[in-house]
């Protein structure tokens, strides 16, 4: 592997870490709202709010999950690279800064 | 009325002249924008991923536009129409499905240039890569762009005015000859141009209808909640899970699996990883994912309000969510709004939004598939990338338009059969032959050749089996030949059994094939990981302080 291409120690192991907590979250959430009539069944259509229903409920729960859940893997994603940056560097090679 | 009789209805009654006014307005557009943004595509890098120069908001515009299609744009709202739940369900794994992407936005803009190919091969360089990445590819490109064109033939013929399959044949040519046209004059620079002006015009169309409905209802979700259950097929089952397969076990099960499939799917296909690659920065990738999944959220909660209010108006919903009729539904509220909402102009916005929407992700499919068939396998995998650029530039201007013109004569012969079916063949290849080709490439360090190339091959080779023996092909009334039956696969979605053997397949050729020594991908893997968390710039950087 040629120097140019090594990344700094810690890096490749703290992007895997905000990687896999993201992926271990969205997608827990994700498979197990999509099982979820299995086990319920016709549950997920009770009136829980006038005509608002405890599936819509859990549709909107999901939607602010997705949202959050990206939000987050994005900066932390943001902040782990920028810790591996030499100092005095990180800002200057932040994407979009120099535009 | 049925589903055909709906569109009848509205082919009967949108005869104005302003919805052709519209097409041609977004022809004259379209025409403009290519000239101006594509023509200056010379090299490969430009052509490709235009020049990696993409900023974050300019690619997440581009990336909605090529999440959504005008299935996703039909379907949706017909599904929510039709089964209520089942259809929110799918709206949300629309938006699902980017998170996928999320994960995988940098290391595939940072590994490989251009293609699906160039990134499944950064490690191994072998020509096999290359052609299994081809076939994945044009086994995902091909058969959803031909639905794109049926479908976006089917609507814009109802819009126009005009009605049956001969009608439906000649939209279809006419979007695609646009197709065609956009594909080989801009290359990706070109296209993302028109992928943000698809974005705007459709966001723009759909928040005025979804005024409209909130209007009609007077801002009341209860009662227009209230109305959709009432309109719906089955107003006791309508806000529960079962109404698109069945309530018992197996369609509850199906449901899952459909879900799951478009969550692992939907956001690898080939023109998406292009799309990625488009991106400035492996951060910047990243983020305009980021950004692109806020803006599917908002595309799909527009589309549930809108699938309600077609149900509320009464609208004949389709028989099937995977009929090419689902179209019927949001066509059927326009024309209701119409009266109150603007006339022409709301129809004449939606027929811009159509044509826009079906032209621009099929150009999108023809330029990824186009770049597999040139650069995977002409330029690498026959002559070992000894080709020049400009000719590679210039085969790229043959080889798409000749995808295109394959993909038109196979929509136009397919009009009038029932090939729903194969957009959930694309995106079960897509989940079963892409992503786990991809994740192991990216991310498992004794992933060997033979690993890439099994999980490809085995992913889409049992997927495209299970589909041609499940009940979309046969033994169905709705299936493509209803009149024999050789199905024994039990359903409509190959994910649950397709995805798990392109993972298995992958895994366990790995295995077998680095017995007996390490394998010599296992080196490059280093760098493959080096280049997946580090731009160049950055790495170079690093490296001399």
């Amino acid at each position: 592997m040629s120097e140019e291409t090594a990344a700094p120690p810690g890096l490749r192991a703290a992007a895997e870490r905000v990687r896999r907590r993201f992926t271990r979250v969205h997608f827990t959430t994700w498979v197990a709202v999509s099982a979820l009539p299995l086990v319920t069944g016709s549950l997920l259509g009770t009136p829980v709010w006038g005509e608002v229903t405890l599936g819509m409920l859990m549709f909107v729960a999901l939607a602010a999950e997705l949202l959050v859940s990206a939000w987050w893997f994005d900066r932390a994603s943001r902040k782990v690279w920028q810790s591996a940056m030499p100092a005095g560097h990180a800002d200057a090679t932040a994407p979009g800064s120099h535009r | 009325m049925t589903a055909a009789a709906a569109v009848q209805t509205v082919a009967a009654t949108a005869t104005d002249a302003a919805p052709l006014v519209a097409f041609l307005l977004v022809v004259s557009v379209t025409l403009l924008l290519c000239f101006l943004f594509g023509l200056d595509s010379e090299g490969t890098d430009d052509l490709y991923v235009a020049g990696r120069s993409l900023r974050p908001w300019r690619n997440a515009f581009a990336l909605t536009g090529d999440a959504i299609s005008v299935l996703t744009l039909l379907s949706t709202t017909g599904l929510v129409a039709l089964a209520g739940y089942d259809g929110m369900a799918m709206a949300a794994c629309t938006a699902g499905a980017l998170g996928v992407l999320l994960v995988l936005a940098r290391p595939v803009r940072n590994v490989g240039s251009f293609t699906l190919g160039d990134t499944l091969d950064a490690r191994f360089r072998h020509r096999s890569i290359r052609w299994a990445a081809a076939v994945a590819t044009l086994g995902v490109c091909l058969p959803m762009a031909v639905v794109q064109l049926t479908a976006a033939g089917y609507a814009a013929a109802a819009l126009l005015g005009l009605s049956g399959t001969a009608a439906g044949q000649v939209c279809t040519v006419f979007i695609g000859s646009m197709m065609i046209c956009a594909a080989a004059l801009t290359g990706m620079r070109g296209n993302t141009m028109l992928q943000i002006a698809k974005t705007v015009t459709l966001f723009a169309c759909m928040g005025l209808l979804v005024l409209a409905v909130l209007t009609r209802w007077e801002w009341s979700p209860d009662r227009l909640l209230a109305d959709a259950r009432a309109g719906s097929l089955d107003s006791e089952r309508y806000f529960a899970p079962g109404m698109l397969f069945s309530s018992d076990a197996a369609g509850r099960f199906e449901l899952v699996a459909a879900q799951l499939t478009i969550m692992l799917g939907a956001a690898v296909m080939p023109h998406m990883i292009m799309r990625v690659k488009a991106a400035e920065h492996g951060a910047s990738a990243r983020r305009s994912v980021f950004f692109a999944i806020a803006m599917t959220g908002v595309f799909c909660v527009m589309a549930v309000v809108l699938g309600l209010g077609s149900s509320a108006v009464g609208a004949e919903a389709p028989t099937s969510g995977f009929d090419p009729q689902s179209a019927a539904a949001l066509l059927s509220l326009v024309n209701s709004l119409a009266t109150e909402w603007g006339g022409d102009l709301l129809l004449a916005m939606t027929v811009s939004a159509v044509f826009l929407t079906s032209m621009t992700v099929v150009a999108a499919l023809a330029l990824s598939a186009g770049a597999a068939v040139v650069h995977d396998v002409w330029v690498q995998g026959v002559r070992g990338g000894a080709v020049a650029a400009g000719a590679e530039v210039k085969a790229m201007r043959w080889a798409t338009p000749l995808v295109g013109v394959l993909a038109v004569t196979l929509a136009v012969v397919a009009q009038s059969w029932n090939i729903q079916f194969l957009t959930q063949a694309a995106v079960g290849a897509s989940a079963s032959a892409i992503l786990p080709a991809l994740v192991f490439a990216l991310f498992w360090k004794k992933c060997t050749r033979a690993g890439i190339v099994w999980s490809v091959y085995a992913g889409f080779g049992s997927c495209l089996l299970l589909q041609f023996f499940g009940p979309a092909v046969s033994g169905t009334p709705g299936a493509l030949f209803p009149a024999v039956d050789f199905a024994w696969y039990p359903f409509d979605t190959t994910g649950p059994v397709s995805i798990p053997v392109g993972f298995v397949a992958g895994w366990a050729a790995s295995r077998l094939s680095s017995r007996g020594g390490r394998p010599e991908s296992e080196d490059r893997y280093a760098d493959v990981a080096a280049r997946a968390v580090l731009d160049q710039e950055n790495r170079q950087l690093v490296s001399r302080t």
